[in-house]
């Protein structure tokens, strides 16, 4: 067995696990972001097995979240992750030690290890009120911007062209919201934008070392703050949330929607722990965040693949229309 | 006939309060619903109120709006939450508390 230390946002993780799992682990690991050393946050505690048969979700457990990669069970004291091929981790998040038993096939497919780990973790750190949303967060022109939404909607395409237009970004996919002296404040979870050859052929510039193709439904991990030094930035306060959805139109559109519709879109790129103290926490925090920003639909036309800062000409153009001016007066 | 029931919150139902109205979620399910602002109203005025024909009142008081209309909205709305199992009748949720404490006993 071999035992690392790793730190994910400030919490430090200690992982035991046999020999043949630390490479891929500790890759899996040092992909995230670090962050600055947080006090009084006990670490997690990890320890990984490869085995034959795992053991199985015992019988008094129900199923608490259902996810395309990862099914979680809880049986109200630990919470059990079990992935497609069997391989399962036992969470217990108030002692915050988990015990994974993994199959060997794992090692062949990274992806779901590093689903199985990441939803792990993720629910781990939600005790600690780091909550995970699926978004992309970036700063610019005095703007602190979410784009959230299911995968494919444009969230790295458009925040690509953000950065090349002078934005500086915090994470193309996927972030933590937290309160921090009552405000929400964004981290990343991972820093690297995960890009595949159709936005390589699109944004040449960022494929530093990777001149091979890129196959078909395959994504690569790149550090772009390599090609735009100065560009990454740890955390942004937010005040301004997209939701793009792909538009068959050349001119894109914004649209103003509701808190509400705010509220729902973005509850479905969180994911609610069974535990109902620490969800009631979470939803305050999605409250908050929802009455700190202004929120819009972006219909997004081909012109925004020409010009990504169309983006922001449309939020500020909004501000002139009648009826929403209160709705974009924060912004300025 | 007029509703004479008083109503308990779900406790595992979260409110959230927006500008437009609220969304309640219950986090045993994990579905949830959309109320207006009026719907809002009558869920803050639940707990407090013995039936839903005072909720109706302090609704009609506060819209200036007739009573009956007011009681015809807010029986429709209980029924609803009711049926969805956002909130609990009084009675039964005294009677679950009753039928624990016996079962300590035991």
């Amino acid at each position: 067995m071999i035992g690392n230390s790793y730190s994910v946002h400030g919490v430090s993780i200690h992982v035991l696990c046999e020999d043949q799992l630390d490479l891929a682990i500790s890759s899996y690991l040092n992909s995230l972001y670090k962050g600055g050393k947080r006090s009084g946050i006990k670490p997690l505690e990890f320890e990984l097995y490869i085995v034959e048969e795992p053991p199985p979700v015992p019988t008094d457990s129900v199923q608490a979240i259902k996810a395309p990669s990862v099914t979680s069970y809880s049986d109200g004291k630990e919470i059990y992750f079990t992935s497609e091929d069997g391989s399962i981790i036992c969470l217990n998040p108030n002692t915050r030690d988990a015990r994974g038993f993994l199959k060997k096939e794992i090692l062949n497919d990274s992806t779901i290890l590093a689903s199985l780990m990441g939803t792990s973790l993720t629910e781990a750190l939600k005790y600690d009120g780091f909550y995970f949303l699926h978004s992309a967060a970036l700063f610019g022109n005095g703007i602190g911007l979410l784009i959230s939404g299911d995968g494919g909607c444009g969230k790295t395409t458009t925040s690509l062209g953000l950065v090349r237009a002078g934005f500086r970004y915090v994470s193309d996919d996927s972030v933590f919201f937290e309160e921090l002296n009552g405000e929400i404040v964004i981290f990343p979870l991972y820093t690297s934008f995960h890009i595949d050859q159709d936005l390589i052929e699109r944004f040449p510039e960022v494929a530093i070392g990777k001149n091979l193709p890129i196959s078909d439904g395959i994504k690569v991990s790149v550090d772009i703050s390599q090609r735009f030094p100065g560009s990454f930035i740890p955390y942004i306060r937010p005040n301004v949330i997209i939701f793009p959805k792909i538009d068959s139109n050349w001119e894109s559109q914004l649209n103003p929607i509701s808190q509400m519709e705010v509220y729902i879109r973005l509850l479905k790129q969180t994911v609610l722990v069974s535990d109902k103290v620490v969800s009631k926490n979470q939803l305050k925090a999605l409250e908050k965040l929802v009455k700190q920003t202004v929120g819009f639909e972006l219909l997004s036309g081909r012109d925004i693949y020409e010009d990504p800062k169309k983006v922001i000409s449309l939020i500020y153009r909004i501000k002139g229309q009648n009826g929403n001016r209160d709705v974009v007066s924060s912004l300025v | 006939m007029n509703e004479t029931k008083a109503y308990h919150k779900n406790p595992s139902v979260v409110c959230s309060e927006l500008d437009d109205g609220a969304v309640l979620l219950d986090l045993d399910s994990k579905y949830y619903y959309s109320l207006n602002e009026t719907g809002l109203r009558i869920w803050q005025f639940i707990e407090e109120s013995q039936s839903p024909l005072e909720i109706a009142k302090k609704l009609a008081n506060e819209y200036e709006i007739d009573v009956e209309i007011a009681e015809g909205s807010v029986v429709r709305l209980v029924e609803e939450l009711k049926q969805e199992n956002l909130i609990i009748s009084k009675k039964e949720v005294e009677y679950d508390a009753r039928e624990e404490r016996e079962k300590g006993v035991c």
